[in-house]
């Protein structure tokens, strides 16, 4: 019976339980109340998981220091890599300094262990103000009282020093983890660029964007989410420059995550984007630093997550898509072709199979007679209809591209491309399929790499079979069906607000300029009115190089820093 | 979300049990070129070249085809009215046949002389026919044109409408832009129809014009363009030679590149490309007669003279009264060129010149006031001036003659 | 909210109203087929669009005068309860009628051109769907779906025409207005019955923004299609000559399939036939969502989502029901059956209003006057 009472106690604890909002740093025991709860329970191995959240959400940090070890223990478990150390201070305080194993800098924790030992102060509560005010030399302090706020500095990478006699501990910063080195994204790769991309460390992530952005408006909010994973999530935004309105959404649909476990950003943006059921993304997810900035200028919302290094940037457009990192770096003409070629490349993959299926099964007199003659020569003898022809050649493929993505990189490129290669000659000389369907196949699969966002990849072979199949059905007409439902739902769809076809449609002339292609960095005088809307003027205009402007008057003085302010803020 | 369910549900069972329209390649028999005939009893005869892609490419397919398969194969049938002879051509078939590559339209004089009204009604009222085909009148056997092998070509429909569509033509009297240009001048008020006249050339004309003898046992180019047809309204009423021909095409201003040997200055011939035709018709009223001016600009360039040689210089083309002389000679070529055009267009009564359809543009209540109606009976009698203006653009690469 | 916030650009309303008129236009050129006109039709397409303008402002300018309502709430407010209900009734149906005749003539050339064997009501079905479809995700995505295929609407249009150019014979269109004026005007009064398209103004003008320039974009868009309409019409002669272009039952699509632009680019109907669809969706969604719109109006239904269903297969039914054949829908079209009825049903009610209109609005100035 005295069970039955627990469980119904912890039952309705876990309905009172909340995880932490933004301020990590609240005292969570002010919450709940004054009523103490027992360690003892989490004794009891058959606490499920949420009922053990329960209890230590609620526990708080204990005058002895014997009892703290032993909710520690009970909480986290023998674990072998949470080193205890303990102490007896020069004045004969029994202290005991905490750290897990691997995140911290052995040095460090070895200078807090040395300045707890030389403190000098008689009381646990003298103790802790005074290696707070002076015997410490981390960079960063704070007290934890609960246990989460303990087991959260913990396993941050901060030492905690606990002191029997005091009820409150302080947390010193000691962080060293691993990390991989900054490098170049492998998906996301530019010629003229920086080499930089974002790690896991959601740290250093930050400490990148602060080093393109150095005003102080860019403002930083973070919060955990996941009971069981606690993962730190940021989002980062120009103030001033993104609407509050977005910025409000944003919150309120992080704000409304519950679930017990978030592993990097792809179940953020499940959780977050406007419609689960979309073909085509509407968040845009990206690991380079100067892509996320870029858009950051323009008055959108980047939501970083601990452990990612993709970032998510929010509202998302088409014609984002079709960017890639390297059109800002290169000339304005190239970018314009090569942009060009995208979108007809992007099409052309959705379509080509499509087409082709429809006009040879429905819509012979399109063809010129001697194309018709020669494809439908090369056909002769193949057993199967146009439609399974092309069907089972782009399956073979599909096939092919997914097992190189699996094989490890030094066989994986060389298989596909041999596989591709025998597989399609093999058929032909079989007389399985026709040399046109492997062009067709081909051409296709080459035009579906050109889009520099991979996660758009699958959609869009998805995309291409239900072409396929509207075409093999009822021919152009099928097609063109396709095309329009596809227009019509992509017109329907917002991100966040935003119409996701803006700024072709509804047509805003001034969204041309950052679109799809670019103009050169000084035509670019206006932000973008749906995101930018706020401040709307970028920069003066008239900013073409001239040949004829006078050097000599405006060049004779050394430049300095903070000489460039007054020109373009606040215009 | 039941909605989008539906749908896909629909369009699963499309796939799955075929479509209405669905025609596989591999279910259809290509006809390249259609040939219409009448018989004495009047039933229309339909005469059709279908290709067969396998042979024609040449091998291209794996090589389990049998050697020695032609690339085209005719067949033909009767009927009472043109669809009626077009669709007997099924039961000989094994596979579906389709005429929406036709390349060209072939009419037997016979059948042209008796009116190509219900095949005009035919082309234009089906869906599968189309009017770029290039239409001809056949002089000689029909079903033997269609089976003629042409070399460079495994498909004789493709050398056929090459040969009526040249991009430079030589002898312009072949001109046929396609089936809708003979339909709209056939429509037209005060215009008559001209057609390409294709002839299969016999043995006799062969051993005079195969250049080798050892090897050569198939003929090169089994067909030749010769001269045109003229019609009346829907009918078939006389031949245009050569010469003819090209006058009606100068006074069209429908031809480009013409070989026209004029006299030469200083004896012989002098050959010279014609390049530009531009002409003008010009109808007036008065005193209630038509008359009509035909205004011609022609250019050419010279291409070559027969009087030289040992003793001999040719024409001296520095000299600007020699090269007047060589213009006005030329210019007297085209004019009676068309004049040969508008005596055989008078002895037909068949205005393909189109000089009704100008008077129908130019003086509109004239010819509502009557010629129009009369028009066929003043079109032997209406006077004509021919106004020839030439100019010789170049005299080719060389600057003057060689002296030998 | 969607219900109440939905708003339009004036740029997407002339494009919709553009596409939707230039499709039926151009589908059978009604100036060619149904009139007298023969080389003239590009003068009756001119005096088509010129009264067609004239139209258009006047359903705009009513429109205009009652900013936020819709025509189903002014035609009560002037003509009466009983009158104005029946105006209305009468309103919804013409969006039935646009709807299903513009589906029903891009089935019948699916079937005569492209698919014989394909049951006319599988097209029908399709597109009506489509249009439902649209109607369903409201007028935004249909504006911004306009907005979107407008350019390649445009573009496919003038490519054909260009295409057709090089087949194009001046001496075709000659003489010019040789036989008067009477014959030129057989030819205005059907395309002028097919403005009646404008009639989804009266449903849609509450929504544009912004305001000041509702009117004008009304009017350019029927100053625009008429160019387009005169434009393709001289093309249409030039090439296939006044006979055949105005025997053909589809011209647009015959002169298509008629030339070859060159060598190998040959085949170009499917550029006309693909922007047709395009336009008829443009067209066939608005006028199913003005027609739900109109009804859950008249009904007094808050939410018209649910009468799009609803009102999408009866415009389903209506086109595979109310024409037999082709012939039957070309005879339809012959003056002066449509044109006296568009303007006995659509003329007549407007004309009422813009009385009623004036007369209360100088009743208004008297008593204000009076009162003083």
């Amino acid at each position: 019976m005295a069970f039955n009472l627990i469980r119904a106690l912890i039952s309705r604890l876990m309905r009172r339980s909340r995880r932490s909002g933004f301020d990590a740093s609240a005292d969570h025991s002010s919450h709940f109340g004054r009523d103490r709860i027992d360690p003892g329970l989490l004794a009891d191995d058959s606490l499920d998981v949420g009922a053990r959240k329960a209890v230590t959400d609620r526990l708080a940090l204990d005058v002895r220091l014997h009892s703290n070890l032993r909710m520690l223990r009970l909480a986290a478990g023998p674990s072998p890599d949470i080193i205890i150390r303990q102490i007896v201070t020069d004045a004969g305080l029994h202290a005991v300094v905490l750290h897990l194993q691997g995140i911290v800098d052995q040095e460090r924790v070895e200078s807090i262990v040395r300045a707890l030992s030389a403190a000098g102060a008689a009381r646990a509560q003298d103790l802790m103000a005074e290696l707070g005010a002076h015997l410490l030399r981390s960079s960063h302090i704070k007290t934890v009282a609960s246990f989460t706020e303990m087991w959260e500095a913990v396993s941050n990478g901060l030492a905690v020093i606990l002191a029997d006699g005091h009820n409150q501990g302080l947390a010193c910063s000691a962080q060293s983890f691993k990390t991989r080195p900054i490098e170049e994204p492998p998906t996301d790769t530019t010629l003229r660029g920086p080499r930089q991309g974002f790690i896991e460390d959601l740290t250093t992530n930050l400490a990148i964007l602060r080093q393109w952005i150095r005003t102080p408006n860019l403002w930083i909010e973070e919060t955990n989410l996941g009971h069981l994973t606690h993962t730190r999530l940021v989002i980062a935004y120009v103030k001033g420059l993104a609407s509050e309105e977005l910025l409000a959404e944003v919150r309120q649909r992080i704000q409304r995550i519950e679930t017990d476990s978030v592993l990097g950003t792809g179940p953020v943006e499940d959780f977050i984007q406007d419609t689960h059921l979309s073909f085509f993304p509407l968040i845009l997810r990206t690991e380079r630093p100067d892509r996320v900035v870029g858009n950051l200028l323009e008055g959108r919302v980047a939501i970083m997550v601990q452990n990612s290094p993709f970032a998510l940037v929010a509202p998302m457009d088409y014609g984002m898509l079709f960017q890639s990192a390297d059109d800002y770096y290169e000339p304005v003409p190239i970018v314009f072709v090569i942009s060009v070629l995208r979108v007809i490349a992007f099409w052309t993959s959705i379509l080509l199979p499509g087409a082709f299926v429809a006009v040879l099964t429905f819509h012979h007199e399109l063809l010129p007679t001697s194309l018709l003659l020669r494809i439908v020569g090369d056909r002769a003898g193949v057993p199967f209809p146009v439609i399974v022809e092309v069907f089972l050649m782009e399956l073979t493929f599909e096939l092919l591209r997914e097992a190189g993505l699996r094989l490890p990189r030094a066989v994986g490129s060389a298989v596909t491309i041999v596989g591709a290669l025998v597989l399609g000659e093999a058929a032909i000389n079989a007389g399985l399929v026709s040399p046109s369907v492997i062009i067709i196949v081909a051409t296709t699969a080459i035009a579906s790499f050109i889009l520099p966002t991979f996660s758009f990849d699958i959609s869009a072979r998805l995309l291409r079979f239900a072409f396929i199949v509207a075409g093999g059905s009822i021919g152009l007409f099928g097609v063109e069906y396709g095309i329009i439902l596809a227009v019509l739902i992509l017109a329907s769809r917002r991100s966040f607000g935003h119409p996701y076809l803006a700024p072709v449609a509804p047509l805003i002339t001034g969204g041309w300029k950052d679109y799809i292609f670019r103009t050169w960095h000084w035509a670019k005088t206006m932000r973008p009115k749906m995101t930018g809307g706020r401040e709307p003027i970028r920069a003066p205009r008239g900013q073409m190089p001239r040949p004829d402007a006078s050097p000599e008057s405006e060049g004779r003085q050394q430049m300095r820093p903070g000489s460039q302010d007054n020109k373009t803020e606040g215009q | 979300m039941r909605l989008i369910a539906a749908f896909a549900a629909i369009c699963l069972a499309l796939v799955s049990t075929g479509c209405w329209d669905r025609k596989e390649p591999d279910d259809m028999v290509y006809a390249v070129a259609l040939g219409f005939d009448i018989d004495d009893d009047g039933d229309y005869v339909a005469i059709a070249q279908f290709a067969n892609p396998v042979a024609a490419n040449g091998g291209a397919a794996p090589g389990s085809q049998p050697a020695g398969l032609a690339s085209f194969w005719t067949n033909c049938a009767k009927g009472r009215t043109p669809y009626d002879a077009l669709t007997d051509l099924s039961p000989g078939l094994s596979r579906e046949m389709t005429v929406s590559n036709i390349e060209v339209l072939l009419i037997s004089e016979r059948l042209a002389r008796r009116g190509i009204a219900p095949i005009m009604d035919l082309v234009a009222r089906d869906n599968e026919l189309r009017l770029t085909v290039s239409a001809a009148v056949v002089d000689g056997s029909l079903k033997s044109l269609l089976e003629s092998e042409f070399a460079e070509d495994p498909i004789p429909a493709l050398a056929i409408q090459r040969m009526l569509n040249p991009i430079h033509f030589i002898d312009p009297s072949a001109m046929s832009p396609g089936l809708l240009q003979s339909i709209v001048d056939m429509l037209r008020p005060g215009q008559d129809l001209l057609l390409p006249v294709l002839r299969l050339n016999t043995g006799s004309d062969l051993s005079s014009s195969s250049k080798s003898d050892a090897d050569s046992a198939s003929p090169g180019n089994p067909v030749s363009h010769m001269g045109s047809a003229a019609f009346r309204g829907d009918k078939m009423i006389g031949r245009l030679d050569g010469h003819e021909s090209r006058g009606a095409n100068f006074a069209r201003s429908r031809s480009q590149h013409a070989p026209v040997s004029v006299e030469s200055p200083a004896g012989g011939l002098v050959s010279v490309h014609v390049t530009h035709v531009a002409s003008r018709i010009a109808p007036r009223y008065t005193d209630g007669d038509v008359s009509i001016l035909i205004n011609a600009r022609v250019e050419g360039h010279v291409q070559g003279q027969t009087d030289l040689g040992q003793g001999r210089s040719g024409v001296n083309f520095a000299d600007p009264e020699s090269l007047q002389c060589l213009r006005a000679r030329l210019a007297q070529c085209v004019r009676e060129d068309i004049e040969h055009a508008l005596a055989k267009s008078r002895e037909y009564r068949s205005d393909f010149i189109g000089l009704g359809n100008a008077v129908y543009r130019r003086l509109p209540r004239a010819w509502r006031a009557g010629v129009g109606d009369h028009w066929y009976e003043l079109l032997p009698d209406v006077e004509v001036d021919i106004e020839v203006e030439a100019t010789l653009t170049s005299p080719g690469l060389l600057r003057e003659s060689l002296h030998y | 909210m969607a219900n109440t916030a939905e708003v339009i650009a004036n740029r997407q309303l002339t494009a919709i109203l553009f596409m939707m008129r230039t499709t039926v236009v151009i589908s059978f050129v009604p100036l060619l087929t149904t009139g007298d006109a023969a080389q003239d039709a590009w003068v009756a397409g001119l005096i088509a669009g010129l009264l067609l303008t004239l139209v258009a402002w006047g359903v705009a300018g009513l429109a205009a005068r009652y900013p936020r309502l819709t025509v189903v709430d002014y035609s009560r407010l002037l003509l009466g309860r009983f009158l104005g209900t029946i105006v209305s009734l009468v309103i919804s149906w013409h969006f039935l009628l646009i709807a299903a005749t513009d589906i029903r003539i891009y089935a019948e050339l699916m079937r005569v051109a492209f698919m014989p064997n394909t049951p006319i009501w599988f097209t029908i079905v399709a597109m009506a769907f489509l249009a439902t479809l649209g109607a369903w995700f409201g007028i935004e995505p249909i504006g911004r779906a306009a907005d979107a295929f407008l350019p390649i609407f445009v573009a496919f249009v003038a490519l054909t025409l260009l295409g057709a150019a090089p087949s194009f014979n001046l001496h075709n269109l000659q003489p010019a207005l040789a036989r008067g004026l009477r014959p030129v005007l057989s030819s205005v009064w059907t395309p002028l019955g097919i403005g009646l398209q404008w009639v989804s103004v009266g449903m849609l003008f509450p929504l544009l923004i912004p305001e000041n320039r509702r009117v004008h974009s009304v009017v350019l868009a029927a100053v625009l299609s008429s160019v387009v309409l005169a434009i393709v019409a001289a093309v249409l002669v030039g090439v296939l000559g006044a006979n055949l272009g105005s025997k053909s039952l589809f011209p647009f699509l015959k002169m298509a399939r008629s030339v070859r632009p060159t060598r190998t680019i040959e085949r170009i109907e499917i550029l006309g036939t693909v922007a047709w669809g395009l336009g008829l969706f443009a067209g066939g969604s608005t006028m199913v969502y003005c027609g739900s719109r109109a009804l859950s109006q008249i009904l007094r239904i808050a939410e018209y989502r649910k009468i799009v269903p609803i009102f999408g297969v009866l415009v389903a039914l209506y086109s595979v029901y109310a024409h037999k054949d082709a012939f039957q829908l070309v005879r339809f079209f012959r003056p002066p059956g449509f044109p006296l009825l568009i303007a006995l049903t659509a003329g007549v009610p407007y004309a009422l209003m813009w009385a009623s209109h004036i007369a209360r609005h100088l009743l208004r100035r008297l008593a204000g006057r009076g009162g003083k």
